[in-house]
This record gives structure tokens, C-alpha cells and sequence, in this order.
């Protein structure tokens, strides 16, 4: 009889940033929430200021608190839009980022899923993208 | 009264023979590089074919938040990934010109150096073929600076002004600017 073989997975958090499937795993997540405007914005990161994707004004269909596990880095959360849950990639699917899409100082992403189906998921380290912030975004955000 | 035809025909036959071995020697002496010849809005570009890896048709591109605006996204080339350059930006060809991958003959160039490799959008596939090392020539008077620092020299193509690319001095650029 063969031995049955075991794939190890990552699980992903994934969510959308316009037509972008984006992922940060789900290890590096302390817990999620749906985002209120009652629950104000102090000491919460837009996704897109983190990326700083030169969008001021972002619509957040559903936006989603993503508190980080480790806060050595930071004491913020992530607001992202349209959190879909968990999903497992066998590490297989992972591949490794390719170079100079962005200088590596300043990259948040660490690699790219090739799921079976659907688009490429970028993924994300929670970490780099909580501290890698412009300097002149050090306060409370603007609201969404 | 002109001669009858058939008494030229060994002159003809001759002068042919003769046209053939001048071809003949022109291949045999000159070097020949293979060239691929793209169309980028009003321009025509070329880059050795040996650095083209892949010729595919332009599907989606996947966009990256944040990334550099140089790189319109990544696309899945058979189980890997290769980012995808807008070459029209990278060489400031005018602005609000960008290459679509929306036209049918648009098609992404997968082009590699050494350990370094991207996608390229290009609005569409002239030809690929083989020219004399000779037709390319190192004066590129009608070419704006950054296309001089990043080609090799210039062609004519249909009668058309046309840079070669030199895909070494690219990949430099390009990681100088993402340093």
C-alpha cells in the first residue's frame, strides 16, 4: 500500500483590492471584524495608503478589520475590502515574486498563487505592509 | 533587326547565374542576426530574436496594487509568473498612448536575459526574420535620448525608421530604477 502523501497548504485571508485577488496568511491575522464607522478610525491602515497606490479616494464595498498577530511591528489594523474567508494553497501554487515590479525595500508582497482556478492571488506580508508607510500617513486616515 | 530571343537566353542565363553567386557571397561573408519587429502605437520597434522566449496573445493582466506604473501587472505563463512591462511608458513614447491588450493583435513578448526575464505589451507582431548584421546602423540621430541609452542602433523597416532594442541595457535601466 503507498504511503498517502501529504501536501502541506497555507492558508490565506483573501480579500480585493479592484480586480486584484490579494491574500496575507491567515497566521500573521490575530482576528477579523466588520468594519463600522462607529468604530472610528484610530490606529487603523488602509490597505491602499499602505500600498500607496496614489488612490485618495477608494470606495470599500465591505471593509474588514484585520488585526495583526505579531505587533512588534505595529499596533494598527488593516482595513481591507471584501474579505472572503479562508482558503487553503497547496505551496506548490506559491511562486516566488518577480523582480522590479517594486524596489524591494519597499515590498510588501512576497509571492504569487497560481490557484487551479481563478486568477493569480497576490500575497502579502502583513508586517512589511503595516510599517511600510509614507511618512506624511503617520496619523489617523482619511475616512473611506 | 534584334537578335532572336533564343541566342540571349545563355547572356540571361548567365547574368543569373552570376546574380545568384553575388547573394551567395553576400550570405556566406555577411553575419545575419535574427530580428523580431513590433508595432508600439506609430512606432516600430525591433529586439533579437534570441532574447524573445515566448510570443503570446495578449489575455489579462493581472494588476498589482502599488506596483511600480512602469509594469502593467502579471500574467500566468504556463505555471510561472512574468510581470508585464508598458514599454510605451518605460520609453516615454507620448503620453495617453499606452498599448492596449484589448486589440486583437496585440501580443506580449516574453523576453529574457541571463537570470532576468519580463512580459512585454506590444501592440502587435510585424515579422521575424533574419537580416544582415550591416542593415543595422549605430547612428540613431532621430531617436530621443532614453531610446538611444536602451538600444543597439536603428534599421529601416518598410521604409520606417526602427530602433533595436538592447535588452541588456533594459534590464539595467529597469533595476536601476527599482533600486
Amino acid at each position: 500500500m503507498k504511503p498517502e502523501l501529504v501536501t502541506p497548504e497555507l492558508l490565506i485571508l483573501l480579500f480585493h483590492h479592484q480586480d486584484s485577488r490579494l491574500g496575507i496568511a491567515a497566521r500573521q491575522v490575530a482576528h477579523t471584524q466588520r468594519w463600522h464607522p462607529e468604530h472610528g478610525l484610530k490606529n487603523i491602515s488602509y490597505f491602499h495608503h499602505c500600498l500607496h497606490t496614489g488612490d485618495s479616494d477608494p470606495h470599500y464595498c465591505d471593509p474588514y478589520l484585520l488585526a495583526p498577530a505579531a505587533r512588534q511591528h505595529s499596533n494598527r489594523a488593516l482595513l481591507v475590502d471584501r474579505l472572503q474567508g479562508v482558503l487553503a494553497l497547496p505551496y506548490r501554487q506559491l511562486h516566488p515574486w518577480p523582480p522590479c515590479l517594486l524596489p524591494a525595500s519597499q515590498n510588501p508582497y512576497w509571492a504569487i498563487a497560481l490557484p487551479d482556478t481563478g486568477a493569480p492571488i497576490l500575497l502579502l506580508d502583513l508586517g512589511r505592509l503595516l510599517t511600510a508607510r509614507p511618512p506624511h500617513l503617520t496619523g489617523q486616515d482619511t475616512p473611506v | 533587326m534584334s537578335e532572336p530571343v533564343s541566342q540571349i537566353y545563355p547572356e540571361i542565363l548567365a547574368q543569373a547565374a552570376e546574380l545568384r553567386q553575388r547573394d551567395a557571397l553576400i550570405n556566406i561573408d555577411e553575419e545575419q542576426v535574427q530580428l523580431l519587429i513590433f508595432r508600439l502605437l506609430e512606432h516600430t520597434f525591433a529586439i533579437p530574436g534570441a532574447h524573445v522566449r515566448e510570443l503570446l496573445p495578449a489575455g489579462e493582466i493581472v494588476p498589482v496594487p502599488g506596483s511600480s506604473p512602469l509594469f502593467l501587472g502579471v500574467i500566468p505563463v504556463r505555471g510561472e509568473i512574468a510581470s508585464v512591462l508598458d514599454l510605451a511608458r518605460l520609453l516615454q513614447l507620448p503620453p495617453g498612448t499606452s498599448a492596449t491588450a484589448h486589440n486583437r493583435s496585440s501580443r506580449i513578448l516574453i523576453v529574457q536575459k541571463e537570470e532576468m526575464s519580463t512580459g512585454m505589451l506590444v501592440d502587435a507582431v510585424e515579422e521575424i526574420r533574419e537580416f544582415p548584421k550591416s542593415a543595422v546602423q549605430t547612428q540613431q540621430a532621430s531617436l530621443n535620448t532614453l531610446l538611444e541609452k536602451l538600444s543597439q542602433g536603428q534599421l529601416l523597416f518598410n521604409h520606417q525608421p526602427t530602433p533595436l532594442l538592447d535588452i541588456a541595457k533594459l534590464f539595467q535601466y529597469l533595476q536601476e530604477l527599482c533600486a
